[in-house]
């Protein structure tokens, strides 16, 4: 009796340090976000100065008005929005397109073509991005939205998991439509598309957090403050501006608002679409 | 009824739903694929004329380069520190938090905060925390009495510094993979080791691992995979001296 109550004792003990270690976790995985926001709010003085608080002493929401007109803050942001936003949309269609086709329509080829796909996904980007420049630079495309959006039109892991989803719909649908005679365009948009609609949002989110975060790619397509998204120009400017750090910050704090809302707004989806990309 | 008229619609169908996709990945992933292949076997100017096919020239300047050899080691040595850690921490942090309750909800969703923010404004935020003159860890270390050193500028440093961004900006992504192969674990292995009397930790190397060993490799091959790419961090802690060698090379190396 006396053992078993001191093992009881033993696991809650350590269970209680476990979720302190968490915690210690927790806090240090927030404690950068909490950074952020205070010294974007810190007046100049207090950024700089010693000792260091956590919170400041005086709020300062000066630079949430300077950023827009001291860099063309807001067409960094609009850039970056045009940018994700068509490419989810067209990523999107042509994704769930192929990826129906993978899973539903007979071919020729379309094993192997599905294999090559899949392969693509194991190209480094930097092998790339040379003759990727050169062949846009060549279409006339570099600092173009056109130049942003078209390369990544298409994508791998688009097909791949939309695919997967189609594999998960029941035929009887495709093949009720079949006997009514409509044509496979027709079924496709009329009754698979509908369905598409919690893949999308799961496929959306991942589509349009990559590309709202991606830094290289931006930076190798555009080279004017006219079409350079929000990630690549932050990267720029931030040695300009090195040691404002409440303008930086405020800086990269706005700029992580999209993802940061979409993912507590979508959480279920990021969890679900990760959980399904480890397991298939 | 012609059936080989029909099979050929079909199959015509079937490829024309791909037929976008793949013109978008054969212009923009495959040509530049191959482009780079080829175009390391010859010797040409900025402009792309004068091609001149020199066999394996290219591949031996850059073998004779030491930046080269920097730059794989640095990589290399980003690649053992990095995975390990990430891998580690995340399959702790799963087992920890696998049961459902609303504190292990808030706990996943914390962790999961940096995941979703770009590496660049992780990894910019973090750079400045650690500034030497005017960042808060040096500052609060200096009110302590503890040494400090200049980590983005120091060799010794700074990669372990870039590792630590890494880890903390992704280990979020790969516990998500690890929690979903965790619910799988079918409760009654649990309940009847147990009832055996075995321990915790038992109970983890016993069942746990051999349980999830499928999504372990998955994480580790696409961590290996996602480190040996690592570009971002370097670029906006160290301003690294990243270099395009060869057109299909591309290296780190910390200055």
């Amino acid at each position: 009796m006396d053992s078993t109550m001191n093992r009881q004792k033993g696991i809650d003990l350590g269970r209680w340090i476990i979720i302190l270690l968490l915690l210690a976790l927790a806090v240090a995985t927030i404690f950068p976000f909490i950074w952020m926001a205070s010294t974007s709010v810190k007046p100049m003085g207090e950024v700089l100065g010693s000792p260091q608080r956590l919170l400041p002493a005086h709020y300062d929401f000066s630079t949430y008005a300077k950023i827009w007109s001291e860099v063309p803050f807001g067409r960094y942001f609009l850039n970056s929005l045009v940018f994700s936003c068509s490419v989810v949309a067209i990523a999107l269609f042509l994704n769930s397109l192929a990826g129906y086709a993978f899973a539903r329509l007979p071919f020729k080829g379309k094993n192997v073509l599905f294999i090559l796909i899949l392969c693509t996904m194991m190209i480094p980007f930097q092998v790339t991005m040379t003759p990727l420049f050169l062949i846009i630079y060549k279409l006339g495309m570099i600092d173009t939205y056109q130049g942003l959006i078209i390369p990544r039109a298409a994508d791998a892991f688009g097909i791949f998991m939309m695919r997967q989803f189609f594999l998960t719909l029941p035929k009887d649908l495709e093949e009720s439509g079949r006997i009514d005679g409509a044509s496979e365009f027709r079924i496709f948009f009329q009754i698979m598309l509908p369905l598409c609609k919690p893949a999308f949002v799961t496929l959306g989110v991942f589509i349009f957090m990559g590309n709202w975060n991606d830094l290289l790619y931006p930076l190798l397509l555009t080279n004017s403050e006219q079409f350079r998204p929000i990630q690549a120009a932050i990267a720029l400017f931030a040695g300009k501006y090195g040691t404002d750090y409440s303008f930086v910050l405020t800086g990269l704090l706005l700029a992580s608002i999209p993802t940061l809302v979409a993912y507590l707004f979508a959480q279920r989806f990021f969890v679900s679409g990760i959980a399904m990309t480890g397991i298939k | 009824m012609n059936w080989k008229g029909l099979a050929w619609n079909k199959s015509a169908v079937g490829f024309l739903f791909v037929l976008p996709s793949l013109v978008v990945m054969a212009v923009f992933v495959i040509v530049p694929l191959l482009f780079s292949l080829i175009s390391s076997l010859f010797s040409f100017d900025i402009m792309l004329q004068n091609f001149k096919f020199i066999g394996f020239d290219n591949y031996h300047t850059v073998l004779e380069d030491d930046r080269f050899w920097n730059s794989l080691k640095n990589t290399i040595y980003f690649v053992v520190g990095n995975v390990p850690l990430q891998i580690a921490l995340s399959l702790l942090v799963a087992v920890a938090i696998n049961k459902r309750s609303r504190l292990n909800i808030v706990f996943r969703t914390v962790y999961f905060l940096p995941v979703v923010c770009s590496m660049t404004i992780i990894a910019m935020a973090i750079a400045m925390m650690f500034d030497f003159n005017i960042g808060i860890v040096p500052a609060l270390m200096r009110q302590f009495g503890l040494p400090v050193v200049d980590v983005f500028n120091d060799t010794t440093w700074a990669m372990p510094a870039i590792i630590l961004i890494s880890v903390y900006k992704s280990f979020g992504f790969t516990m998500i993979i690890l929690l979903a192969a965790l619910q799988g674990v079918p409760e009654s292995l649990y309940e009847a080791a147990e009832i055996d009397g075995a321990g915790r930790t038992a109970m983890f190397f016993r069942i746990t691992l051999p349980s999830i060993a499928t999504s372990i490799a998955f994480v580790v091959i696409t961590s290996i995979i996602g480190s040996f790419q690592v570009f971002d961090q370097v670029y906006v802690t160290t301003k690294g001296g990243t270099d395009v060698q060869d057109g299909n090379n591309r290296t780190i190396h910390l200055r």
